[in-house]
């Protein structure tokens, strides 16, 4: 990723001997991650092939031309501040985006600061900004050269607006609040070909968190076609640390296409597991009538024969929206069929019954999915989760929905 | 609506085991929340000798299913009415546990321990042509604990790693405990051994204390008896207590459903450790 991946080496490290030996860190390292720039006024920053605008705090004094599929923005806050950032065109995969320019970010930071012999990810963060989904690291790391050791940060931000993902980076301690400010107004002012970027007529987005920490993200984008077909986009990214310092990614996307009657037209399954694709089945009715799954599933080819139609999003929900607005609907339930990416060879019977109103124009409802059950409370208005609790042992997964527009 | 049925189970399962092989190595632990299970243990709580049996009460969401999973009669009767969250007391033996089941046919190529595939096969042969070596008669199999050391001597440990299939991991030799059980098996199925794979919890007594995690293993059937293959902790120093809570009896393109619904009755939430008892 070029200029921000091949970012110059972290200028304000320091000499630190003590915090390798684990004393109390000192009072200088809590004073340079506490540090901050005011943001200077916005200015206006084009790429010279005209695809891209954007307002931006700061300055950007070079050319903003196309190279490998991104533009680079080097935005100048100060005489010595600048951040990264480049605006990707087309969609990525937020979490695997994050985990791999980490990897190379810490890799040139190395050659400059010396091996790094310990890092550890200080926050991981996921929401919306907007209607967009993002999400965001924060790295410490101690590097050493001739037996100094070095302490340095690394910053990072990822929103994916669709049609584009904007990608920020900073290699200072400290600047958290500058450089969240930064990222943020490069995602929110980008209009593409002179348009504000695309959010469909229905959208949603839900945080996830395990044990209280955010770890991804989820989005649910529906869009119009001319002939009045809706396409369904549900994208997710999660990411956790594993061990210390190394992140595993998982990224999934699922599209489907359907009727304006709620009938599934077809159907596309695809994730990626440290970015690498582990799955991507395409479901279809083939010509002799039978609805056929077929592509590759952990690296295999797979071809499995469904023994029905599967339930499309949209009639799920609005069979959800129409059980909630019965005048009694505690007690009632909905049933479907579904085409899950937990076994994409079988359709799963998926069901929802209302166990009690948990608040204005929501109920708490009890979904099952082939014998998984999930605690959720459905907004009465789209028929969607609001939340949804999956407790594993001493775990808690939880979804809370942060963002949605439009309806359907 | 959808969002939630693309997390990967496996992959949290996966990540709860992998830190198990490090943990007596090193003294962090990161997320404990993600890769233990809470352990209560009174601080007398002394280190296993040889032979004891560990007495223990798990607390899951289904015990009265988790009782039948491990043909235990019946749950702590503190636990209520069948289905609901309650406790079972468990007598576990090191390096050992209950039948839990498994596929119907434990030498067949399946879905995941696709033994079939060339580089498990090719691997095969390796272990095969290094006894042959060593002196064993060509015409003569090995047992389980041969497939063990050889997985734990090929296989590098990656937390980052996260197959699916028998044959990822024979290409890639690096994994956390869910790849070592699943090459276990498939190398096992693949010179003649019935083998299964195994979902639970590993309980360990290292650096002081008692620690418990989500772990996976293989069994081999040999001698008429199901016989715990552990080649994730082959090396590790102390005994090793094995409660499985999902026998994978599903080994097809839906596994993930099947252990996500084990899991979410029978994943304990907290483990009581009620002592220690002399072998009989």
């Amino acid at each position: 990723m070029r200029a921000t991946l091949q970012a110059t080496a972290a200028t304000c490290l320091a000499l630190w001997a003590a915090w390798a030996q684990g004393q109390t860190q000192p009072q200088w390292l809590t004073d340079a991650q506490a540090r901050e720039t005011p943001l200077p006024p916005a200015t206006e920053v084009a790429s010279e092939d005209g695809w891209l605008q954007a307002r931006v705090p700061g300055t950007v004094r070079h050319k903003v031309v196309l190279d490998s599929g991104g533009y680079s923005l080097q935005i100048a806050l100060s005489a010595d501040r600048t951040i990264s950032c480049e605006v990707l065109r087309g969609s990525r995969d937020l979490a695997a985006l994050l985990a791999e320019t980490a990897e190379i970010s810490l890799g040139q930071l190395a050659k400059t600061n010396g091996e790094i012999e310990a890092r550890v990810i200080e926050a991981i963060d996921a929401g919306a900004l907007g209607a967009h989904p993002y999400m965001a690291l924060r790295w410490v790391y101690r590097a050493r050269r001739g037996g100094e050791a070095r302490i340095g940060g690394l910053k990072q931000f990822a929103a994916d607006l669709g049609e584009a993902v904007v990608y920020c980076a900073d290699d200072e301690l400290g600047y958290v609040k500058t450089f969240d400010a930064v990222a943020r107004a490069v995602a929110e002012g980008l209009r593409i070909e002179g348009k504000a970027v695309d959010t469909g007529h229905f959208g949603e987005i839900s945080v996830i968190t395990l044990e209280g920490q955010r770890v991804g993200v989820a989005s649910t984008v529906l869009s119009r076609d001319t002939e009045g077909d809706t396409q369904v986009r549900n994208k997710g990214a999660m990411l956790l640390q594993r061990t210390q310092g190394q992140l595993i990614s998982q990224d999934t996307v699922e599209v489907q296409w359907v009727r304006p009657d709620g009938s599934l037209i077809n159907a596309l399954q695809v994730k990626a597991e440290q970015g690498k694709l582990t799955e991507d089945v395409a479901l279809r009715r083939h010509d002799d009538g039978r609805w056929r799954a077929t592509g590759t599933l952990a690296g295999k080819d797979v071809d499995f024969v469904l023994d029905a139609a599967p339930s499309s999003y949209l009639a799920m929900a609005q069979a959800r929206r129409q059980l909630m607005d019965r005048p009694n609907p505690v007690g009632g339930s909905t049933e479907a069929t579904s085409w899950s990416s937990l076994d994409l060879s079988r359709l799963l019977p998926a069901k929802a019954t209302v166990l009690a109103a948990a608040g204005p124009g929501t109920f708490a409802v009890r979904e099952e999915l082939g014998g998984v059950v999930i605690d959720a409370v459905l907004d009465r208005k789209t028929g969607t989760m609001a939340s949804a609790t999956i407790p594993l042992g001493a775990l808690n997964l939880r979804l809370q929905r942060v963002h949605q527009h439009g309806s359907f | 609506m959808t969002a939630w049925r693309t997390l990967g189970v496996r992959w949290l399962l996966g990540a709860a085991c992998a830190t198990l092989a490090q943990a007596p190595l090193q003294a962090q632990v990161v997320a404990p929340s993600l890769a233990s299970i809470p352990v209560d243990a009174p601080a007398s709580a002394a280190a296993p000798q040889a032979g004891e049996a560990l007495h223990v009460r798990v607390h899951v969401a289904d015990a009265a299913g988790l009782a039948r999973l491990l043909g235990e009669p019946a749950p702590d009767p503190a636990s209520g009415a069948p289905g609901a969250s309650g406790s079972l007391a468990l007598r576990l033996r090191a390096g050992e546990h209950a039948d839990a089941g498994g596929p119907a046919d434990a030498r067949a190529a399946s879905f995941i321990v696709d033994h079939d595939d060339a580089a498990v096969r090719q691997l095969a042969e390796s272990l095969q042509a290094g006894r042959v070596q060593a002196g064993a008669g060509a015409g003569s199999a090995p047992g389980g604990a041969e497939i063990v050391a050889f997985v734990a001597r090929r296989m590098r440990t990656s937390y980052e790693a996260n197959a699916s299939l028998a044959s990822e991991v024979a290409r890639s030799l690096q994994g956390d405990c869910t790849e070592f059980a699943l090459l276990t098996a498939a190398l096992a199925r693949a010179l003649g051994l019935p083998a299964r794979m195994v979902q639970g919890v590993a309980i360990v007594h290292a650096e002081g204390r008692w620690q418990a995690y989500g772990h996976a293993w293989a069994q081999t059937l040999e001698a008429g008896h199901w016989t715990v293959r552990d080649s994730a902790l082959a090396n590790f120093p102390g005994p090793v207590y094995y409660m499985p809570f999902a026998a994978m009896d599903d080994e097809g393109p839906g596994f993930r459903l099947a252990l996500m619904m084990r899991a979410q009755g029978h994943l304990p939430r907290r483990i009581e450790v009620l002592g220690l008892e002399a072998p009989r």
